[in-house]
C-alpha cells in the first residue's frame, strides 16, 4: 500500500498542500481532481519522488520513503508519468520502451515484452520513429506505455487528457481501463470530476490543497 | 499484402535489423580507417604523417568529447583540462624522474583527476555545465604560465612550457593511430549496445530517465571517467608529438576544437567527427601557410554560424527520418 | 601594507567594472559576452596607436568608446539573428570575440606583444581615470535604476518573457546594453594598456575574473542597483584574496 500521511507542501509563503492523507492499495484507481493550481501535480510529485514535502510522511508498504528519491522509488514499483509528455527524444518509440524495459529484465525477455507493450498500447505501427517526432496523442500513448514498462505496482498518471482531442482521449481512457486490469494501484489527475467517471473506484476532490472525498 | 511476410514485420525485427545495419556500417568504417592510415605511413612522407599524427590525437579527444555529448548529453568547453593536465604532467614527471613509464601514470592521473572534476560539474544544469566547464578550462589556461619547476638550480616553465625528450614520429604515428582506432571502435561498439540506451535516454530527459529508475548520478560518473581519460591520454600524446609542453595545451582553440569539429557532422556519428577533426586539422594547416594562425578566423566563422548549422542538420534528420 | 592596500582597491575598481559589464550584459541582453575580453584588447590596440602616431587623447578614448559600442551592436545584431538562445547567443560571442582578436593579430603583425613606448598615463592618474569610470558607470546605473527605465529594467532582469508581453521592448535596451557594455570594456582597455604589453588575449584573465564575481554574486539574487552594489563587495573579496595568494 503507498500511503502519505499529514503531508503538506509550501512554496515561499504558499501553502499548497495541507495535511493530506490517503491511501491508495493495489488494484485501486483513484481519481483526484481540482482546478488548476489546487495541487494535483505536487500530490502526484510528492508520491513520485520529484519533490518533497515540506512536513508529513510517505510509506510503501509501511517503509518510509519520504527522502528517498525518484529513481528508487521507481525501482519500488512506483511510476509516474508526466503531465506534458517527456520522451526521450532522440530514441525510437521501442529504444524508449526497451530501456525502460531493460532495467527490469535480461535482454531478450525486455526486448519481448517492449513487443508486447508496443501492441497492447497500439504503437509498435511508429516503432521504429524518433519519439520526437510523434503526434501529441501518441507521445502520451508512449508516456504511459514508459511508464507501465517499469513493471508497477503503484501508477501515477498525472492529468492523462490534458491537451489531447477528444479521439485521442477515447483512446487514453481505453487504455487506462486496460491497465485496471493489471492489478496495480492507478492515481488519476484531472480538471473534472466528469472525465474520470467509469474510470475509477473513488473519486476525490482537491481545492486549495486539501483533499476530499466526495 | 501476403500475411506471412505482414507477420514478419515485427518491432523486434525492425530494431534488431536496423542494429545489424548499423554493424555493417561500422565495420566498414573501421576497415576503411584501417586501410587509410596504414596507406598513409607506408607514404613515408614525413610531413604527411607528422600532419596525420596531429590529426589523429585531435580525433581522440574530438571522440572522448563526443561520449560525454552523445551519452551525457553535455557539451563540454573544457575538455583542455584532461588534455592539458594530461601533457603538462607527463612533462613534469618525465623531467623529474626521467623515466618514460611515468607518462603512463600521468595519463591516467590526469585522467582520474579531471574526471572528477568533470562529475562534480556535471550537478549543474546543461547550459550552465558549458559555461563552467569553459571557465574553469580557460583559468587553467590563464593559469599555467605560473607553473614553474626548479632543475639543476635553474627555473624552467612559465610561458615558454618544457621541453622533454624527443620519439620517432613513426611510434608515435603508429600509437595515436592504434589509439584513435581503439577508441573509434570502443565507443561504436558501446553506442551499439543496449547498455548505451540508460545513457542515451539521460542524455535526452535527466528527468524522465529518473522517473523510469534509471540511476543518472552513477551514469554521469561513467561518462566522466570513459570521457576524461582518452581525452587525457590524446593530451599525453600531443605533449610527445611536439616533444614540448606549453600553456597552450590548455588553450581555447583546442577547448573549441571538439565542438567545431562536430558542428557539420551527423547526429551521434563518430566518422563524422573524425572527418570533421581530420579537415580541420588540414585546412588548418593549409591556411597556416597562407598566413600563419588565419584559421582561428576559420574556427570564429564556424562557431558564429555553429547554431545555424546545427538546426539545419536537425531539420534534414527529422525530415529524412534520421 | 599601503601599497598592497592601494592594489587591492584599485584591483577592485578594475575588477567591478568588468563584472558589472559582464552582469548587465548576461541579465539585460540574455548572454554570457564572452567577446568583452577580446574588445577590451580593441580598447588596447586603439590606446596603442593613438598614443604611439601621438594622436590627442581624449579623442582616441572616444574613439575606442564609440567604435566598441558599434562592435557591441553588431554582436547584439548577429546574435538575434543566428541565435535562438542563452547557450547559442553565448557560443556566438565566442565566435566573435575569437574573430576579433584574430583580426587585431593579423592587422598588427609588427609583434605579438606591443608596448607603448613611455608612461603616457602615469598610475596615479589611470587610477584616478578607472575610478572616475566607476564613479560614472555607478552614477549612471543608479539614474537608470530610479527612473521610469529602471523599472523596465528590472522587470526585463525578472522575466525577459513577461515584459515583451507586457509591451517592454527588449531588444532595444538588450542593443543599448550590449553596445555600452563594450564601451565601458573599451573604455578599461585604452586606459589600462598603457602599464602593459598589449597582445590579442589581453583581456581573456579579466573577462574570466569578471564572469566569477558576476557569478558569485548573483547568489545573492538580488535585481536592479543593488546587485551591481554587491558586485562590488565581491570584487573587493575576490582581490583580498588573491593579493594573498600572489
Amino acid at each position: 500500500m503507498l500511503k502519505l500521511r499529514d503531508v503538506s507542501k509550501k512554496f515561499n509563503s504558499l501553502m499548497v498542500l495541507k495535511k493530506i492523507n490517503l491511501d491508495i492499495r493495489t488494484g485501486e484507481t483513484i481519481g483526484i481532481y481540482g482546478p488548476n493550481g489546487s495541487g494535483k501535480s505536487t500530490l502526484l510529485k510528492i508520491l513520485s519522488g520529484f519533490t518533497k514535502p515540506s512536513c508529513g510522511k510517505v510509506f510503501i508498504n509501511d517503509r518510509d520513503i519520504t527522502e528517498m528519491p525518484a529513481e528508487k522509488r521507481a525501482e519500488l514499483g512506483i511510476a509516474y508519468a508526466f503531465q506534458i509528455p517527456r520522451p526521450f527524444e532522440r530514441l525510437t518509440v521501442f529504444e524508449n520502451i526497451y530501456t525502460t524495459s531493460l532495467l527490469r529484465s535480461d535482454p531478450e525477455e525486455a526486448a519481448i515484452k517492449t513487443e508486447e507493450l508496443l501492441y497492447q498500447f497500439e504503437l509498435s505501427d511508429v516503432s521504429d520513429s524518433i519519439a520526437a517526432n510523434l503526434s501529441q496523442g501518441e507521445m502520451k500513448l508512449l508516456e504511459i506505455c514508459r511508464s507501465v514498462a517499469t513493471q508497477p505496482d503503484f501508477l501515477l498518471l498525472d492529468e492523462p487528457f490534458a491537451a489531447l482531442d477528444k479521439e485521442n482521449a477515447r483512446v487514453i481512457r481505453r487504455k487506462i481501463r486496460m491497465l485496471r486490469s493489471m492489478d496495480m494501484g492507478i492515481v488519476i489527475t484531472a480538471h473534472r470530476s466528469r472525465i474520470l467517471e467509469g474510470l475509477v473506484d473513488r473519486i476525490m476532490k482537491i481545492e486549495y490543497g486539501i483533499l476530499n472525498r466526495e | 499484402m501476403n500475411p506471412e511476410v505482414e507477420e514478419k514485420i515485427t518491432p523486434l525485427r525492425i530494431y534488431r535489423k536496423t542494429i545489424s545495419s548499423k554493424k555493417r556500417k561500422f565495420a566498414f568504417e573501421l576497415l576503411s580507417l584501417i586501410v587509410i592510415l596504414s596507406a598513409i605511413i607506408l607514404t613515408g612522407n614525413f610531413f604527411l604523417i607528422w600532419l596525420t599524427s596531429l590529426a589523429l590525437i585531435y580525433s581522440s579527444l574530438t571522440l572522448s568529447w563526443a561520449f560525454m555529448e552523445d551519452m551525457g548529453g553535455r557539451t563540454s568547453l573544457g575538455h583542455t583540462i584532461p588534455f592539458g593536465l594530461s601533457a603538462y604532467l607527463s612533462a613534469i614527471l618525465l623531467i623529474l624522474t626521467k623515466r618514460p613509464e611515468s607518462v603512463l601514470f600521468s595519463w591516467i592521473a590526469a585522467g582520474m583527476v579531471s574526471a572528477i572534476i568533470f562529475y562534480i560539474l556535471s550537478r549543474i544544469d546543461r547550459v550552465g555545465f558549458v559555461f563552467i566547464t569553459f571557465i574553469v578550462g580557460a583559468s587553467a589556461w590563464l593559469i599555467s604560465p605560473l607553473i614553474l619547476l626548479k632543475v639543476n638550480g635553474e627555473l624552467i616553465g612559465g610561458e615558454e612550457g618544457f621541453s622533454i625528450f624527443t620519439i620517432s614520429l613513426e611510434r608515435i604515428y603508429i600509437i595515436s593511430s592504434t589509439f584513435m582506432i581503439l577508441l573509434f571502435a570502443f565507443f561504436s561498439l558501446f553506442s551499439l549496445n543496449y547498455r548505451s540506451l540508460v545513457f542515451k535516454a539521460m542524455r535526452d530527459d535527466e528527468k524522465a530517465a529518473r522517473a523510469s529508475g534509471i540511476k543518472i548520478d552513477r551514469l554521469k560518473l561513467y561518462i566522466s571517467i570513459i570521457s576524461c581519460i582518452p581525452a587525457s591520454i590524446s593530451g599525453g600524446l600531443y605533449a610527445l608529438l611536439f616533444s614540448h609542453v606549453s600553456p597552450d595545451s590548455f588553450s581555447i582553440h583546442i577547448a573549441i576544437f571538439p565542438f567545431i569539429a562536430s558542428v557539420f557532422s551527423r547526429d551521434e556519428s563518430l566518422s563524422g567527427r573524425i572527418v570533421g577533426s581530420f579537415i580541420l586539422v588540414f585546412i588548418s594547416n593549409y591556411m597556416n601557410s597562407l598566413l600563419p594562425e588565419s584559421y582561428l578566423l576559420l574556427y570564429a566563422a564556424i562557431l558564429i554560424l555553429s547554431p545555424r548549422i546545427v538546426r539545419m542538420r536537425f531539420f534534414r534528420m527529422e525530415i529524412l527520418g534520421g | 601594507m599601503a601599497v598592497s592596500f592601494i592594489s587591492v582597491i584599485s584591483s577592485t575598481i578594475f575588477l567591478s567594472i568588468f563584472a558589472v559589464a559582464v552582469s548587465l550584459n548576461f541579465r539585460i541582453a540574455r548572454f554570457l559576452n564572452l567577446s568583452h575580453g577580446s574588445i577590451y584588447a580593441l580598447g588596447g590596440y586603439i590606446s596603442f596607436f593613438t598614443f604611439s602616431l601621438h594622436f590627442n587623447a581624449f579623442l582616441g578614448f572616444l574613439t575606442s568608446a564609440v567604435f566598441s559600442f558599434i562592435t557591441g551592436a553588431i554582436l547584439f545584431l548577429l546574435v538575434k539573428k543566428i541565435g535562438k538562445n542563452l547557450l547559442e547567443a553565448t557560443i556566438i560571442s565566442l565566435g566573435f570575440g575569437i574573430g576579433l582578436e584574430e583580426i587585431l593579430r593579423l592587422t598588427n603583425r609588427t609583434g605579438y606583444y606591443l608596448i607603448i613606448g613611455e608612461n603616457v598615463i602615469p598610475t596615479d592618474l589611470r587610477e584616478n581615470l578607472n575610478f572616475l569610470i566607476f564613479l560614472l558607470v555607478f552614477f549612471f546605473l543608479l539614474a537608470i535604476y530610479r527612473s521610469q527605465t529602471g523599472i523596465k529594467l528590472k522587470f526585463i532582469e525578472e522575466d525577459s518573457t513577461l515584459a515583451e508581453i507586457y509591451g517592454v521592448n527588449t531588444e532595444k535596451y538588450a542593443l543599448l546594453c550590449t553596445g555600452f557594455t563594450s564601451s565601458i570594456i573599451a573604455s578599461l582597455g585604452f586606459i589600462n594598456s598603457t602599464s602593459q604589453a598589449i597582445f590579442p588575449a589581453i583581456g581573456w584573465s579579466p573577462l574570466i575574473s569578471g564572469i566569477l564575481i558576476a557569478a558569485f554574486a548573483s547568489i545573492f539574487r538580488t535585481t536592479g542597483f543593488l546587485h551591481y552594489l554587491r558586485i562590488s563587495a565581491v570584487a573587493l573579496v575576490y582581490s583580498l584574496i588573491l593579493s594573498f595568494i600572489i
